[in-house]
């Protein structure tokens, strides 16, 4: 479904809550069936078709979460599922058709979209046994079914990460931060896999985004201190200071650490020559952070 | 209950180390030293402490270095359930 097709029916779907007149139900039903013949023509090449007999709906939509959410969750995505142990009533061997399931009816569900990868990792097949479709395929339906959903592409490249496929994640990666500039997590995570890819001045720059927005899992400035590359962030100068030629703004020091991944060449002296001061933190940065998790609906 | 003995339970389920996990000593370093333990992996992690050992996990408390090593977890997770 496209953007503005699923505006719409959002639209539409809260107007009819507000003023339930036969003509706005009547309005309704036809934006969505309009966008269900959209959603026809939404095959993802090589991995099957979007159209679903429940859905599809999309995670980030509160209306879709609310309305088809909990009894998508209740019977094929509980916590035996996103624990890859099985279902609680259906057990372990419908595991992989319980996540296929949930992801025809979310294909962009961020927990079903991670508990597909690490089953696939854990299965050594691919598709994993009951998936139908490999991992990967249900990250490119997910992309395509909502293309502007930034914890897509980072769950994505948290899989490759977790598949040793550097390359591919930092792709992913940056295309989330395109979306999501202001994910800690997400700066986390990229900074984890720079670590990995041994730009350790990259890593350090969204270290320092990270924790001076108050991210508060250690392991990336760890995993620095281990490889002798931690040094903490230059002290902010003080108010009313007039900055010298070397200093930079906290914004400007922002957008240099976030482009200069994209010239590799250049990254490393690039991240010397304008050392970011830390993210000043969202006023809910902390709570939202505080316990790590993805965008939960 | 050996809180050592169901932590590398589940840290072999939940991160699939298999092998690494039954391995793992009080110095064996977590966050930072396993691939496994991105932003999600420690979500994971966390849900199934909370539900084996049937406690929840504080916001301040995932602050701390809690996961620095498997020893500095095990304790976490022994005072927990004291």
């Amino acid at each position: 479904m496209s953007a503005p097709l699923q505006k719409l029916v959002t639209a539409a779907i809260d107007h009819r809550r507000v003023c339930a007149s036969a003509a706005t139900v009547a309005l309704a039903i036809a934006v969505l069936a309009f966008a269900r013949a959209g959603a026809q023509g939404m095959d993802v090449p090589g991995c099957g078709t979007l159209v679903n007999a429940y859905g599809p709906y999309d995670y980030t939509n509160p209306a879709d979460v609310r309305d088809h959410l909990p009894i998508v969750e209740q019977f094929h995505f509980d916590r035996g599922v996103d624990a890859l142990k099985g279902h609680a009533q259906s057990g372990p061997q419908s595991l992989g058709g319980d996540l296929a399931y949930t992801l025809r009816a979310f294909p962009n569900h961020h927990r079903a979209l991670d508990a597909m990868g690490r089953y696939q990792l854990r299965s050594k097949q691919a598709p994993a046994p009951g998936a139908r479709l490999t991992a990967e395929c249900y990250f490119e339906r997910a992309m395509a079914f909502a293309p502007r959903d930034g914890v897509v592409h980072m769950v994505y490249g948290i899989y490759l990460a977790r598949k040793g496929d550097l390359d591919a994640a930092l792709d992913r990666y940056l295309e989330a931060l395109q979306m999501t500039p202001e994910s800690t997590e997400l700066h986390y995570n990229l900074g984890l896999l720079y670590a990995d890819m041994k730009r350790y001045d990259d890593a350090r720059d969204q270290a320092w985004i990270a924790y001076g927005s108050g991210f508060p899992l250690l392991g990336l400035r760890n995993k620095l201190v281990r490889a002798g590359q931690w040094r903490d962030p230059p002290p902010e100068p003080a108010p009313g200071a007039t900055p010298d030629a070397g200093a930079t703004d906290a914004p400007a020091a922002e957008d240099g650490s976030t482009s200069a991944p994209s010239s590799s060449g250049g990254a490393e002296s690039q991240a010397e020559s304008t050392e970011p001061e830390p993210a000043t933190p969202p006023t809910d940065a902390v709570p939202a952070e505080a316990k790590p998790v993805t965008e939960e609906p | 209950m050996n809180v050592a003995d169901d932590l590398k339970l589940l840290l072999a389920d939940n991160l699939q180390l298999g092998a690494r996990a039954q391995s793992m000593t009080r110095d064996s370093a977590l966050l930072g030293a396993l691939p496994e333990l991105d932003s999600q992996g420690v979500v994971q992690l966390i849900t199934a402490i909370e539900e084996h050992f049937g406690f929840a996990v504080a916001d301040d408390e995932v602050s701390a270095d809690t996961f620095a090593t498997f020893g500095t977890l095990a304790d976490f997770v022994a005072s927990k359930c004291a």
